[in-house]
């Protein structure tokens, strides 16, 4: 489903000097698997999630990454999550002024045109949200809000497993979803991902943590570290992580 | 006097045709005001209040008769106006002509008086051109003096004590001239005290290439009580320009609400003044104004007096600036010594969608009063990048993520229009549907 090459990123600081981000990614995450990426602060975890879902800050200087054959690079954001590209943000954004009822069903419509389906009028969207905010263990009041204003931290989470559960999307990558969440919020997000789990669909995340790891059960482990891949094992890798940090990985190779 | 018109042939032209008119008998005011004028001169950008606003052009000009509009012009009117029919009492003008037949006062109570200069008796005219704000430097407001000076047509409006209009009323000026040609209207607004309306002004051209200069004059009177809610709406073509004055006057208890929108002209520049003469008067004062083009220029300035104690007065103005445009805002408040108590704030917004655009915002309190709260805040900012990746990762198309957030910067503007038709109305004219 996803292939990435070699891929090599930069991002210019306040400066305009450029610095290197990413040294070469080399990643395959195939249908049905659920991938996790960990990895020390600084690794690069998050920009490579931002340049996935198509944030223009980066400079690609080398490689290439294939989305079920396409060259998902040349995609501007919206055609990534109209082909099924979804990211669930670490800092969701706050947009006053713009209903979160109303945000939520222009996503929807939009993707849904891609896909050459009809429209949900207002009713039918109504009714659908619902029984997904259920699944996400949101309250209904959020939908006359604005656009993650003013929502707590693991509000703001749960926003993100909605639109995720909402969209349908055949890759979705969470950026460390799990950080600031109590175990209710973790466990509503969890189940969110795990209903998502299909032969069609695959999962990467992006965490520091073991903890997500224990409700999402995942069948690769990568550890990324200075821009690259280390490590790549199953999920012992991650527990090895947890015990021992990520010092003894320095200069390892995958 | 006619040695210095003989310096500016349009000027002269139009003395010359409004003097043999004899305007109903008001040949001795209008010298008088033209008198003023040509003392004072054509505002230069030395002057402050006029600094990022060029009208030399004006000087320069060549403004030619009014022709009568084509017929194929008078049916796209009549088209517009039966299919965005606002149910509301209307006066129309086209060019500075009032037009009758494309009025609808069929509403109209029997004891408001509400039609075009050109239809008033006489003397009632007597009070519209002797309407000047002695308190206000005239030479401050020279289009003012202009105006008084040239006025051809323009409405007026008399709301006697206690009547409040249910159905609102809706004046509509359209320009059609595909030449340069020059129009001041004169507007006379006097509400009695206890009456309450709700008003649009729309000045709208039909055609892109409209030439029209229009100077536009509106005095305002609000007696003890009274309450007008005044909606301004500019969407000329982008080749006419418009120089507009709005005085209002404010009696004790009285309440001003105005909703100031503008989207198109070339140059567009409008002095507002409200002066609070009287205690416990209210004033709520928004703003939203689009710059699109190259070249484009607006200008507002809006100056409220408060001379009396227990007064309040909002300002809160927007602007969104694309390509080579410009704008300015200019913001003051002056609080006399004896205004005490008084409750003064003061908002600008401004979103530069291109990098070419220029905003001027400048907000000026001036207070003598020491028991008094007043604040302001001006901000100038970009789209926000993060919000628009956020939304195009949700799959919503660039353009319209923009539109989304550029409605949630605007939409406070439009909420603050009382009347829901109206409100429906204005959203409209200036490309803003209702987001659902």
């Amino acid at each position: 489903m996803l292939q990435i090459q070699n891929l090599h990123a930069n991002i210019q600081d306040e400066n305009g000097v450029a610095r290197e981000i990413l040294r070469g990614i080399d990643l395959n995450v195939n249908a049905g698997e659920i991938h996790a990426i960990m990895g020390p602060n600084g690794s690069g975890k998050s920009t490579l999630a931002h340049l996935l879902a198509g944030q223009a800050n980066y400079e690609i200087t080398a490689g290439e990454v294939l989305f079920e054959g396409q060259n998902l690079l040349a995609l501007e954001p919206e055609m990534r999550a109209a082909a099924g590209v979804f990211l669930a943000f670490q800092y969701p954004v706050e947009i006053p002024g713009v209903n979160n009822t109303h945000f939520l069903r222009t996503a929807l419509n939009s993707i849904r045109k891609h896909r050459y389906e009809p429209p949900l009028d207002a009713m039918d969207f109504l009714t659908l949200v619902k029984t997904k905010m259920q699944a996400a263990g949101m309250d209904e009041k959020f939908l006359q809000r604005a656009v993650n204003e003013g929502f707590s931290g693991g509000e703001k989470k749960r926003n993100e497993v909605l639109q995720m559960l909402l969209l349908q999307p055949k890759l979705a990558i969470l950026d460390e979803t799990d950080s600031g969440l109590d175990v209710d919020a973790l466990q509503a997000v969890a189940s969110g991902v795990n209903s998502l789990r299909d032969p069609s669909r695959a999962v990467v995340m992006i965490t520091h943590y073991q903890r997500l790891l224990d409700y999402i059960k995942p069948d690769i482990v990568h550890i990324l570290m200075q821009g690259k891949i280390v490590k790549t094992g199953g999920p012992e890798l991650a527990h090895e992580v947890e015990k021992r940090g990520y010092g003894w990985l320095n200069g390892a190779t995958a | 006097m006619m040695a210095e018109l003989a310096h500016h042939n349009w000027l002269t032209q139009h003395w010359l045709e409004i003097a043999a008119r004899e305007f109903c008998g008001e040949a001795d005011f209008r010298r008088a005001q033209l008198a003023l004028f040509l003392k004072r001169g054509f505002p230069t950008r030395h002057e402050e209040s006029w600094k990022y606003t060029d009208m030399s052009a004006l000087t320069q000009a060549s403004f030619m008769p009014r022709e009568a509009p084509a017929h194929t012009l008078c049916a796209a009117i009549q088209a517009l106006l039966t299919s965005h029919v606002l149910p509301a009492i209307r006066l129309v003008f086209i060019d500075g002509v009032f037009y009758a037949d494309f009025s609808d006062t069929t509403q109209l109570p029997l004891e408001v008086t509400y039609c075009a200069l050109t239809e008033l008796p006489a003397t009632q005219l007597t009070r519209v051109s002797q309407q000047v704000f002695q308190q206000h430097d005239a030479t401050r407001y020279p289009f003012a003096l202009l105006n008084a000076a040239l006025f051809s047509n323009g409405f007026f409006l008399h709301i006697p004590a206690h009547c409040k209009l249910s159905v609102p009323l809706h004046v509509q000026f359209f320009t059609t001239q595909a030449q340069p040609v020059f129009c001041a209207l004169r507007n006379s607004i006097h509400m009695d005290a206890h009456a309450a309306a709700d008003i649009l002004i729309e000045h709208i051209s039909i055609g892109h290439t409209v030439q029209n200069t229009t100077n536009d004059f509106t005095s305002i009177i609000l007696a003890d009580h009274a309450q007008l809610n005044h909606i301004r709406l500019q969407a000329l073509a982008p080749t006419a320009s418009q120089i507009a004055n709005v005085f209002v006057e404010q009696g004790e208890h009285s309440q001003f609400n105005s909703q100031f929108f503008a989207c198109g002209g070339k140059l567009a520049r409008e002095d507002v003044v409200i002066n609070q003469a009287a205690r416990d008067a209210v004033c709520q004062l928004s703003g939203l104004s689009l710059t699109m083009h190259d070249g484009q220029h607006f200008d507002h300035h809006v100056t409220v007096e408060h001379a009396a104690a227990h007064g309040t007065s909002s300002m809160r103005y927007k602007t969104i600036l694309d390509n080579k445009s410009s704008a300015v805002f200019n913001g003051r408040v002056h609080v006399h010594p004896r205004a005490q108590k008084i409750n003064a704030s003061q908002a600008s917004h401004n979103i530069l969608l291109s990098p070419s655009a220029d905003i001027y915002t400048k907000p000026e309190l001036e207070i003598y009063a020491d028991d008094v709260k007043c604040n302001h805040g001006a901000t100038v900012g970009q789209l926000d990048n993060d919000a628009l990746f956020y939304l195009q990762a949700r799959g919503i198309p660039a353009d319209q993520a923009k539109m989304l957030l550029l409605t949630a910067f605007v939409e406070e503007i439009f909420a603050s229009v009382r009347e829901a038709t109206l409100a429906e109305y204005v959203r409209v004219a200036m490309g803003y549907t209702h987001a659902s």
